[in-house]
């Protein structure tokens, strides 16, 4: 009795000798039409017997042959041909007569080339039978010729055959493949393999791109199987597969990877997967943030289309803010056994962070400096923790930095080196002083975001040597003097930074001097904050302004560099502490104008003075000196001829040498 | 759907194989097999296919055997009524590759029927030959058959339209050329067809014509033209003999024809001269020694297609040779050494 397991095998093999025999009853078709014999007809030639100068001859002949002839053969027409013939070259209309006149010369009977080479061979083989049909045919066939294709009939035959053959093994793998595992991925290659008519392919490439297909795509299909014991191989092979479906053309797409493309899809369907396998209800509070940030990678690794050497740093943010959303799901269980305080300050400021689309813009480094001020302030003030003041600080507090580092006309001032390095500046300052947070944190953020706009018109690396110049001395200034938090300190030094770093931009200062006529003028207002603080337009910047106008206008090279900064500071020190009837009694511009008026004076009378009782170093002091009496009123003349003036430079110069020898004796 | 060619009759004197299938007449039926008897019979088909049958029905079938397959000898029984079965499958076979072979061999006895018909003597037999219009009509109903067939079917068309250009409807050979796609067509002949076929029309059309002169000078930029992609042609084709052959004979011929046309009588004579000179670069030396001695067969080592290129250049050559002694010696053209060499052979100028 046969069992049903033979008779289907049988059914099976007649199944695939049915397909056989049809598909390569398609392809013999195909190659006795491409390949059959054909009989191509030479058609018959008609040509004038004579060429057409013999015509021409010919006809002059008949003309002249004819003439005097009665009745005249040529009748009405010897007129217009001897017309035509008279012509050089003769008109081709001549020809008309040739046709005409020699019928049998012009048109002799057909040339029919295959007629004659039917008689040649009659001649030049004259024992074949040239009756029967079939021989006849053959001495006319023109054959094929060469094929253009890479795979001929015989090649093509073979493959049609390996196709069957594979459908047939695809449908009963398990009779020559006992293992379960390796029998699941046998069929799945057979299957690929044979899903097109391999006898279509023509060329080797496609064939072979194919068959590489085939097996590849097989090996993902058969994931299961191949995967039982190793999770991990399983989790690569899911992400091809994952990629495969979502490529564009799935079918390539691992023939794509072999040519180095598809390689983002690739990789980011393996993030998935990676997220997913390490996200599973067993992994811990790590891993599963791990895998959070995995999951939030693979879109973006999907899009990136610049390739993986910028992703991080391209993608820095997307990371952070996916790592910030998973760490304040899973923070309560990480940070479990810290003190609550750090707790709650770290779930909050993570979740802020979370939630503010610019954090990304904040360096890993960045976070971490403003968790210690956020814990710092909520240390020294625990209510900061409390009902709306909590949400409403964490905000004011993220969304500040992070405004700040995300603005357009910073970023574009500053590399992102720089950028950072003047934040940390103030993040710094800020860790130190959390106090300086105060209820409103994005006060001093906001500081730090106008002087970063001030050094704008400045090429990135003075903005930052003089930006961190003045974060570091605003901040730290406020910070030693809490009295000034609610002044217009931070105002003023805004302003006078946004004033000197145009003055570095004119190339009238350098950075290292912008940065410290900074801080000699935030030094200057402490010591007369109200005075300062009364003038609506920056005094300090007007100091600087005036003092360079002085310069100019004494058309000396004395003060420049650090003389110029001194003399800088030294006045700002004067109208410090003697300014007040001046400035207060004066327009702003009457201030610098007298100022620069003193400066210039000075300066002229110091041409004069240098090296009978006056050097370089003491030129600020004595210039000083000078604004001092002009403050006073002592001084109306700024004439450096003025007797009253070269004897109040000369008192200034000797008391300066006078100060000058007892320091050196103290010392 | 049943196809309605499934069941073509076979002329009375087709010889078919053991497996019904049409003799194959391919190009090997020209080579020598004994120098006295040069064309050889073509091979039988080799090839059997199965027909449409279904699934059903074979599941029947194999459970009838089972069915009947019990006692003594029951395995070998089974066994046998399967062999049995697939040779029945096998037998059915050649059904797609039958028809083609038809229409090869039909469109191949008409064409010539229709050539040969010029020569009374050898008038085609009325019942070997097929009616003319049944081979366009087989071809038509086969491509639409199987369009996915396109390879067949392009070659195919190309046949259709050679056979029209032998019925003279030049229309509709150039309609048939025209739906043969260049890319579904491999073999160098049919490309070659397909590539050249507007000059090819345009010569059937105007070879037999009697051109007074203002005609022929008219067709001149059309002859020009053809001239030019015949020899791109000649060249690309190179490793295909009997192809570039033809292809080069159908060239000279249309350079014989316009020689004429140059308005002066050095014009016309290096337009022969460039025929000639042009036409004789396929011939090879064992092609010129043949020439210069041509007693008995063209070679005893010839192939077939070196046969037909010898044979076939008598006319040509023998043309060129009279339009060129018609002009004074002061227009004769430069002739190259080897269309020289054929010009003056015994082959070309003696009778044989």
């Amino acid at each position: 009795m046969l069992s049903a397991e033979a008779a289907g095998l049988a059914i099976s093999i007649t199944k695939g000798l049915i397909k056989l025999g049809g598909r390569l009853d398609l392809l013999m078709a195909e190659r006795t039409a491409v390949g059959g014999p054909l009989v191509i007809p030479m058609p018959p030639v008609n040509k004038p017997a004579l060429i057409w100068p013999k015509r021409v001859e010919k006809l002059k002949t008949h003309l002249a042959e004819t003439k005097g002839l009665s009745p005249d053969p040529l009748g009405e027409d010897r007129k217009e041909l001897a017309n035509l013939l008279a012509q050089d070259p003769v008109p081709d209309e001549a020809d008309r007569f040739f046709f005409r006149l020699f019928p049998e010369l012009a048109e002799p009977p057909l040339i029919d080339p295959d007629a004659e080479y039917f008689k040649a061979l009659k001649t030049h083989l004259p024992t074949v039978d040239w009756s029967d049909k079939d021989t006849r045919l053959a001495a006319f066939y023109i054959a094929s010729g060469r094929d253009d294709r890479q795979l001929g009939y015989a090649a093509r035959t073979a493959l049609l055959v390996a196709d069957v053959i594979a459908e047939f093994g695809a449908e009963n793998t398990a009779l020559f493949v006992r293992d379960n595992r390796v029998r699941g991925v046998v069929q799945s290659i057979l299957e690929r393999f044979a899903k097109p008519d391999l006898e279509g392919f023509d060329t080797w490439s496609p064939l072979l791109r194919h068959a590489l297909g085939a097996t590849l795509n097989g090996l993902v299909d058969a994931q299961k199987a191949l995967a039982q014991e190793n999770p991990w191989l399983d989790a690569v092979l899911s992400a091809l597969a994952l990629a495969r479906e979502n490529a564009a053309d799935a079918d390539n797409y691992l023939i794509g990877l072999v040519h180095g493309e598809g390689y983002p899809l690739l990789v980011s369907q393996g993030l998935l997967v990676a997220g997913e396998r390490l996200g599973d209800d067993g992994a811990d509070t790590f891993q599963k943030l791990v895998a959070d940030i995995l999951i939030h990678a693979a879109p973006l690794v999907e899009e990136d289309t610049k390739g993986f050497s910028d992703f991080f740093k391209n993608h820095w943010g997307d990371l952070l803010r996916a790592g910030l959303t998973s760490l304040e799901k899973h923070g309560s269980t990480l940070l479990e056994g810290q003190s609550p305080l750090l707790r709650e300050t770290l779930l909050a400021m993570i979740g802020e962070l979370a939630k503010t689309p610019d954090s990304a813009f904040l360096s890993s480094e960045l976070v971490f400096k403003l968790a210690e001020s956020a814990i710092g302030a909520v240390a020294n003030k625990p209510e900061l923790l409390k009902g709306n003041l909590k949400k409403e600080w964490f905000r004011d507090l993220v969304v500040s930095l992070a405004k700040t580092l995300s603005a357009q006309g910073i970023r574009e001032t500053f590399t992102r080196e720089g950028l950072e390095s003047v934040v940390k500046v103030a993040l710094n300052v800020l860790a130190d002083h959390p106090e300086l947070l105060g209820d409103e944190p994005g006060v001093h953020l906001e500081l730090v975001n106008a002087v970063l706009k001030a050094v704008s018109a400045v090429d990135s690396l003075e903005a930052k040597t003089i930006a961190t110049a003045a974060v570091s001395s605003a901040l730290g200034t406020l910070a030693n003097h809490p009295e000034l938090v609610d002044s217009p300190f931070g105002e003023l030094i805004a302003g006078f930074t946004e004033q000197v770093a145009k003055l570095v931009a004119a190339k009238s200062l350098t950075g290292l001097q912008a940065a410290d006529l900074i801080s000699a003028a935030a030094e200057a207002v402490l010591g007369n904050p109200a005075l300062f603080a009364q003038v609506k337009e920056n005094l300090a910047g007007a100091v600087v302004e005036a003092v360079l106008k002085g310069v100019k206008a004494s058309q000396t090279n004395l003060l420049a560099g650090d003389g110029l900064v001194e003399t800088v500071r030294e006045i700002l020190d004067v109208l410090a502490l003697r300014g007040r009837d001046l400035i207060e009694n004066n327009a702003l511009k009457d201030v610098i104008a007298r100022l620069a008026g003193a400066v210039s004076a000075g300066l002229g009378r110091a041409e004069k003075e240098l090296g009978r009782r006056l050097d370089l170093p003491r030129l600020p002091e004595v210039l000083a000196g000078i604004v001092a009496a002009l403050a006073r009123g002592d001084l109306t003349e700024l004439d450096p001829e003025h007797p009253k003036f070269k004897e109040l430079f000369a008192r200034l110069a000797e008391a300066a040498i006078a100060r000058a020898q007892l320091e050196g004796a103290v010392s | 759907m049943k196809n309605k060619y499934l069941h073509w009759d076979h002329e009375p004197n087709d010889i078919l194989s053991e497996r019904g299938c049409v003799r194959s007449t391919s190009r090997s039926a020209f080579a020598f097999r004994r120098a006295s008897d040069p064309f050889s019979r073509a091979p039988r088909c080799g090839t059997a296919a199965a027909g449409p049958l279904d699934t059903a029905a074979l599941r029947r079938f194999m459970e009838n055997i089972i069915s009947r397959s019990r006692g003594a000898g029951a395995r070998r029984s089974f066994k046998f009524s399967f062999l049995c079965f697939l040779v029945a499958l096998l037998a059915v076979g050649c059904v797609t590759r039958r028809q083609v072979a038809e229409i090869v061999s039909d469109s191949n006895a008409a064409i010539l029927a229709t050539q040969m018909g010029v020569e009374v003597e050898l008038a085609p037999n009325p019942a070997t030959a097929a009616p003319t219009d049944d081979v366009a009509r087989k071809i038509d109903a086969f491509i639409a058959a199987h369009p996915e067939q396109k390879a067949t079917a392009s070659a195919l068309r190309i046949r259709q339209a050679v056979f029209y250009l032998s019925q003279k409807k030049y229309d509709l050979a150039q309609a048939a050329f025209d739906v043969a796609m260049l890319q579904d067509l491999h073999s160098d002949r049919d490309r070659a067809l397909k590539e050249l076929s507007p000059h090819i029309v345009w010569w059937y059309k105007t070879a037999p014509r009697a051109l007074q002169r203002p005609e022929l000078r008219n067709e001149l930029p059309n002859a020009n033209k053809a001239l030019v992609a015949f020899q791109e042609q000649i060249q690309k084709r190179a490793d295909s003999p009997d192809t570039r052959d033809f292809l080069a004979e159908m060239r000279a011929w249309i350079g014989l024809k316009f020689a004429e046309a140059g308005n002066t009588s050095k014009q016309i004579g290096q337009r022969l001269g460039a025929v000639a000179n042009d036409y004789a670069g396929i011939f090879d030396d064992a092609d010129l020694a043949w020439f210069a001695d041509p007693r008995g067969t063209p070679g005893k080592e010839a192939t077939a297609t070196q046969i037909r290129r010898r044979l076939r250049a008598k006319a040509i050559f023998k043309d060129a040779m009279n339009q060129l002694q018609q002009l004074d010696a002061q227009d004769r053209p430069v002739i190259d050494e080897r269309a020289k060499r054929i010009l003056e052979s015994r082959f070309i100028t003696e009778n044989p």
